[in-house]
């Protein structure tokens, strides 16, 4: 399993698998999310394997 | 994993050239910001640029490109204090952050100071009209500032996603007008121009470049956009987009084309200035003034 840390703040459990994957797995557009590890951008055909925290920041921001 | 095409490093960003490492990503976006700089002829040698700076992720980036693309330019940067519960206070502390840390001038002006009230007072009753009463009421704060700060003209964080949604949304509303920018006035002397540096970068680039720089802190969802048009929009052309990659492009391509292709119009509207507070308007009163009497 990883922990993804969405871009509201909450943290959930889903399992490991390739970036793109995880995000349509969550309901997320690929294009509206970016995905970083480590504190490093992650791109949408890397896998996360077990153990990984993905942290999830969303493009759009305001009004 | 996929390696940048240039160095061989662990890619960050996929652009349309190949994958990219932190380091030539960044060095590609700052060059297309300048590119679009350059394209459309936007800042000039000695010239004072105002940028509007809410301290969110685009103007953000904005700010920080301007001052890493060392022109030949003095920057200045005005955040807007909207007066919204819960969103502004954390923005603007970042935004006081960020202007401190590259060393611009910065000023920060307030609804209260334009009108006496706060977005939130002044939506009480139709919170509905946020963005559109915000969006008068910011535009003329920041052109205000700008005017005292003897600003040549004003840089906002407009990114590619924000100029296709508003093509998109011309449309949508039926507005002609917009759509095709037909309207000719004496503004140059009364408004100050404004220019988006960001125009040509995809949001997505621009906030992978906040990701890759550092440049971001998490901040709160402003309350109204969920009122906005703008919001499905958005979601729609960012589905197309991931289907479709280019789309924001070729719908800005269009546009820009479209407009290559108008006359222009020959009649010229004479501005005035408003009789309540001397802002220029073609009307008895502006924009903002009109929107005060409604909401007041």
């Amino acid at each position: 399993m990883i922990s993804v840390v969405l871009p509201e703040g909450n943290t959930i459990e889903t399992e490991a698998g390739c970036v793109e994957e995880i995000l349509f797995r969550l309901g997320f557009n690929p294009y509206e999310v970016l995905a970083t590890a480590e504190g490093e951008l992650l791109l949408g055909d890397e896998f996360c394997a077990d153990g990984t925290t993905l942290k999830l920041t969303s493009i759009v921001h305001g009004g | 994993m996929a390696d940048c095409y240039l160095c061989g490093e662990r890619a960050v960003f996929r652009t349309e050239d190949g994958p990219l490492c932190a380091k030539h990503f960044s060095k590609w976006y700052e060059d297309g910001v300048a590119a679009a700089i350059k394209r459309y002829d936007m800042i000039h040698a000695g010239d004072r640029v105002c940028v509007g700076f809410s301290g969110g992720k685009d103007s953000t980036v904005l700010l920080t490109v301007l001052c890493r693309l060392n022109l030949d330019c003095e920057l200045v940067a005005v955040t807007v204090d909207e007066g919204i519960g819960g969103y502004r206070d954390d923005t603007i502390l970042a935004a006081k952050d960020t202007a401190s840390r590259l060393g611009v001038e910065h000023r920060i002006v307030s609804f209260t100071d334009v009108c006496g009230k706060t977005l939130d007072e002044l939506l009480e009753n139709s919170p509905q009209a946020a963005c559109s009463v915000c969006g008068t009421l910011r535009r003329r704060a920041l052109n205000r500032a700008a005017r005292e700060m003897e600003a040549n003209s004003i840089a906002t964080g407009h990114c590619l996603d924000d100029e296709s949604q508003s093509v998109v949304m011309n449309y949508l509303r039926g507005d002609v007008t917009r759509a095709t920018a037909s309207f000719n006035s004496n503004s140059a002397e009364l408004f100050i121009p404004r220019i988006k540096p960001l125009c040509r970068s995809s949001e997505r680039a621009t906030v992978a470049y906040g990701l890759c720089n550092n440049l971001l802190v998490p901040l709160p969802e402003c309350p109204y956009t969920r009122y906005a048009l703008r919001k499905d929009v958005r979601t729609w052309l960012g589905k197309l987009e991931y289907a479709k990659p280019g789309t924001l492009t070729r719908i800005a391509d269009g546009q820009e084309e479209l407009l290559s292709r108008m006359p222009k119009s020959e009649v010229v509207t004479e501005l005035g200035r408003c009789e309540k507070c001397g802002e220029p308007t073609a009307n008895r009163l502006c924009a903002a003034c009109q929107q005060l009497e409604r909401l007041m």
